[in-house]
């Protein structure tokens, strides 16, 4: 009888015991939220010349064509649907200014080069709207403000930039973001080493699977 | 020879010895480890796939189609943000006018990595990540101006899967990653990739 109530009082000191370690550590929560959704964004910067423009311009939009010019600069991204993508290959300026919110000195930083800071989202099966902001900057100068110590410089910088919103475009399709002329960007590419024959300069997205 | 615990004898002993176990096995499995690795890689010819089994990423990396610029490992817990950071801390002395002098705020230089694993529907694991390489390049703006090359993405993963989170090719490229990478050359044709492993 005794070694009885001792298995017993052994067994519940054990489920005593292991109990509340199975549940020490708050259990790891599945996410349920929306569906998330794979996807690769193909960004590109190229060249192209005033016919393929001209052929470009006469059917805006998504398209499953290829896009063809000389290639500057090209990205691929992958993310899923509904969360901010960014990608950076540059120059980081940090400048240091007073935020009264936070009643404290904070760092921003500057980005200068190639950035692309794009998300999406599901609006059917393999359909997706596509918000992009896509930047091409240099810098060119500087300006200073203030004296002595307390002296800060800020970055001048040439920018292309094509943000906008594709209200529905499929996987496999190339889009035109925007297009840059004129001597800004001659003089943007000229700093990179790159003589520019061709005034059209486009930024396009292509949506892939990963 | 009898089984015996706590004075129980073979079946219930039996019983009893498989009850401690799969109580031992949910304990650790929520702890959830898993092992992150992100390399950046240079390469003149990439996968066809950004999405591949972590053994194929292995014989493509080992490889001489790939040049392995950087790498970092990380071993954590799910649900808690991780940081993995190789380099310099850089102080930015600043006037404070309120004290009438000065004041340091820091900014990283170096290989960087910020990263949240979540367990997601049918085995995927949600990785939130921001991974970054920069070089501290002074220029007219800034004495402490950096060159970067980072990249802050959402992604989904099985266990064993490698992505590759971005790549970049071009004449930006060329101009930013050689002051990244002091040492090293980038062509206008060779892509550098960005890859994460969950293990």
């Amino acid at each position: 009888m005794k070694q009885r109530r001792f298995q017993w009082m052994a067994v519940v000191g054990l489920l005593i015991t292991l109990i509340p370690q199975a549940w020490a550590e708050e259990p790891v929560k599945t996410a349920k939220a929306a569906k998330l959704v794979p996807v690769v964004y193909h960004i590109e910067m190229m060249e192209v010349s005033d016919q393929t423009w001209a052929k470009l311009q006469k059917s805006p939009g998504p398209s499953k064509n290829k896009v063809e010019g000389k290639l500057l600069q090209s990205a691929d991204l992958m993310a899923v649907t509904g969360v901010d993508a960014v990608t950076l290959l540059g120059h980081k300026v940090p400048i240091t200014y007073y935020d009264p919110r936070a009643t404290q000195f904070q760092v921003q930083f500057v980005d200068i080069g190639f950035k692309v800071d794009v998300v999406c989202r599901s609006v059917e099966a393999n359909v997706f709207s596509v918000t992009s902001r896509h930047e091409f900057s240099t810098m060119t100068g500087v300006r200073t403000e203030g004296e002595g110590a307390q002296t800060t410089s800020y970055p001048e910088t040439l920018v292309f930039i094509s943000a906008t919103k594709i209200p529905s475009m499929s996987i496999g399709e190339t889009v035109v973001l925007g297009k840059a002329t004129g001597p800004s960007v001659a003089r943007q590419l000229a700093k990179l080493g790159r003589p520019v024959t061709s005034k059209n300069i486009i930024a396009t997205l292509r949506l892939e699977r990963p | 020879m009898t089984l015996s615990i706590f004075g129980f004898q073979s079946r219930s002993a039996t019983v009893l010895l498989a009850l401690l176990l799969l109580s031992f096995q949910a304990v650790t499995a929520q702890q959830g480890f898993y092992e992150v690795e992100y390399e950046f890689v240079k390469t003149s010819a990439q996968p066809a796939k950004l999405l591949l089994d972590a053994n194929e990423w292995r014989q493509y990396v080992s490889s001489d189609k790939a040049n392995l610029l950087d790498s970092g490992t990380l071993t954590s817990t799910f649900g808690e943000e991780c940081l993995n950071m190789s380099g310099l801390k850089v102080p930015i002395p600043y006037r404070d006018p309120r004290v009438d002098g000065y004041q340091v705020q820091y900014i990283d230089e170096g290989f960087k990595l910020d990263c949240t694993a979540t367990p997601h529907e049918n085995g995927m694991i949600k990785v939130v990540t921001r991974v970054g390489k920069s070089s501290l390049s002074p220029d007219a703006a800034s004495a402490y101006g950096q060159d970067t090359f980072l990249c802050d993405t959402t992604i989904l993963l099985r266990r064993g899967q490698t992505a590759i989170l971005t790549t970049t090719k071009g004449l930006v490229t060329k101009q930013y990653l050689s002051k990244v990478y002091p040492g090293t050359t980038f062509g206008e044709n060779e892509t550098v990739l960005l890859a994460i492993t969950i293990r």
